[in-house]
């Protein structure tokens, strides 16, 4: 089981994970013990300095402080400005080429996200079977047999994990599990 | 899209896929035909509605690529629980003989109740192969009861496999509920923790089996098999020998005797292979139809040429085998298969794959947490 790491840990606590990690992760302390112990000493750890650090300590004066950090602020800026080169005019970089770029990555990942083999980063163990032309063997999109210049694929869904067998009879299966409905599907493709 | 069914009396089914020619009305292929799906007059199971989803045919160089995605809506019609359901797929037109089944086992079907089965076929037809007929037939294999009654042609010995795979879901959810039984929801959440954990951690090799044929091996180097013996088994693995290279295993041999008292037609082996540093990892199941009376001694040959490797692609160098009896079907149609117990010797638990229902109880603790698993394991109670 994939555990989050103690940096999640404690933003989940914190309740600033973005939405789908904090889903994710939700998820996965409900049924995981030892993690939903660290969340909770995460939590009480929070509250513990959330109260301790709610007032100033007694011997600082807020009102003399400020002035004082209102007062250095204002002369950093004056002297900022004394010593800021002036910028030629034009050559401010707009906010349209910026967007222009920033949404032509965004196609580019997706693209790539939506494209990409799973297979070749997850390459599942693979099982085939042959005898004279005829083959059969597991690929990326299922079970294919290949004999007499046809070919026909047993496909599997690529969003449910397949483990794939062989065996000595002539047929090589894969076995899903339907995610949503727990279905079990069993495909066989026999060489003969 | 439009589909043509005909029943004939009161369970035959004829069904005709009819799908998107406008579209592809320039393809030579029409996909409205390729599909025919044809039950027994007298299956206890019938069709009840049809989703095409997005089958198409696109022409590609000389040949037609054929996706067929169906979900097949059935109904039992019949007067048992079904648990289980194998169609026959034949693609004689795109690929001389070529056969395929779909099984959909751990079912709990009342009488009345509809379920789907989802066909996704993608077919590679030459330009000039005969298009008289469907490129696809489906046709009813099997149906298995809760009964373990069976019902079907059985062409593809589906009654014994999907025997076994009932007989292994009733062993696993027994296991599960005494867990539950014996310690509470933790302890059943610890028991399938530990499960998943196993399951994960299952090394696995890239096989391929070649039959009927001798590559190059070195015959020199035989390799006898030991085994893990289970008490309860009616099936004594007396030796066993394959000839081995580092990676290829062919020819094995073994000799069993039926210590039951009823005879036996078929036993099923695992394989477990290890290395030079003794680790271990389950190759492949090997079936041998014998034909063993009481007491009867026999030889199980195969001809089977078996290569593995690591999927990293590292050869597996072959140290040593283990083989033990995974299941057994007496000449009675009836089964046999080890216990959990059984599966506990020789650390075969770790390396021999989960059963279907394991691995979909554990699935769905996953996705639905440990109250829907305990609902599902009382379900069946």
């Amino acid at each position: 089981m994939l555990h989050p790491d103690l940096r999640n840990l404690a933003l989940l606590a914190g309740g600033e994970l973005p939405w789908w990690q904090r889903y994710r992760w939700s998820f996965h302390t409900r049924n995981c013990e030892n993690c939903r112990q660290e969340i909770e000493a995460l939590a009480e750890s929070r509250a513990f300095v959330a109260e301790n650090t709610a007032s100033l300590p007694a011997f600082v004066d807020w009102d003399r402080l400020a002035a004082d950090m209102r007062a250095n602020i204002q002369v950093g800026l004056e002297a900022g400005e004394a010593i800021r080169p002036r910028e030629p005019v034009g050559l401010r970089l707009d906010w349209r080429p910026a967007f222009a770029l920033t949404a032509l990555t965004l196609v580019v990942l997706t693209g790539w996200y939506l494209n990409i083999n799973r297979q070749n980063i997850y390459r599942l163990p693979s099982a085939s079977l042959e005898a004279g032309d005829a083959r059969v063997e597991s690929g990326s999109d299922g079970i294919m047999l290949t004999r007499g210049g046809g070919r026909m694929t047993v496909m599997q869904p690529k969003t449910q994990a397949v483990s794939y067998s062989v065996n000595s009879t002539g047929a090589v299966s894969a076995r899903t599990i339907d995610s949503e409905t727990g279905q079990v599907t069993i495909s066989h493709v026999y060489l003969d | 899209m439009s589909i043509s069914t005909k029943l004939s009396g009161s369970t035959r089914l004829w069904g005709s896929v009819l799908f998107a020619s406008a579209l592809f009305a320039q393809s030579e292929l029409d996909v409205a035909r390729s599909l025919k799906v044809e039950f027994p007059t007298d299956a206890p199971i019938a069709f009840a509605s049809h989703d095409l989803g997005d089958s198409r045919a696109t022409p590609r160089g000389g040949a037609v690529v054929v996706d067929l995605h169906s979900s097949l809506m059935l109904r039992n019609v019949g007067t048992q629980r079904i648990r289980g359901i194998t169609l026959l797929i034949v693609a004689q037109e795109v690929t001389p003989g070529g056969k395929a089944s779909v099984s959909v086992p751990s079912l709990d079907i009342a009488v009345g109740d509809t379920f789907s089965v989802r066909l996704d076929l993608r077919l590679l037809r030459p330009s000039g192969a005969s298009g008289a007929g469907p490129l696809v037939r489906v046709t009813l294999d099997g149906v298995l009861f809760d009964s373990l009654g069976f019902y079907g042609p059985n062409r593809l010995d589906s009654r014994r496999v999907m025997t076994v795979w009932e007989l292994e879901a009733r062993r696993d959810r027994k296991f599960f509920a005494a867990a539950l039984a014996n310690g509470g929801i933790e302890n059943l959440r610890q028991v399938v923790v530990t499960a998943q954990a196993r399951m994960d951690a299952r090394p696995r090799l890239d096989v391929q089996v070649a039959r009927g044929r001798v590559t190059a091996y070195d015959p020199s180097r035989s390799v006898q098999f030991a085994f893990v013996k289970f008490p309860d088994s009616p099936i004594e693995s007396m030796r066993g020998s394959a000839a081995v290279t580092a990676t290829e295993i062919h020819a094995p041999r073994l000799e069993l005797r039926n210590t039951s008292s009823k005879s036996v037609r078929h036993v099923e082996m695992g394989w477990i292979l290890a290395d030079s540093n003794g680790k271990e990892v389950f190759a492949s199941s090997v079936p041998a139809k014998v034909n063993l009376a009481p007491g009867q001694s026999g030889q199980a040959l195969d001809d089977t040429f078996l290569k593995v490797a690591r999927p990293e692609g590292r050869p597996l160098n072959v140290t040593s085998m283990k083989g033990f009896v995974s299941s057994v079907e007496f000449a009675d149609d009836t089964v046999w298969i080890p216990t959990r117990q059984d599966l506990g010797r020789g650390n075969l638990e770790a390396l021999a794959a989960p059963s279907a229902e394991e691995e979909r109880l554990l699935g769905l603790y996953r996705k639905k947490g440990i109250n829907a698993l305990v609902a599902e394991l009382k379900k069946f109670q």
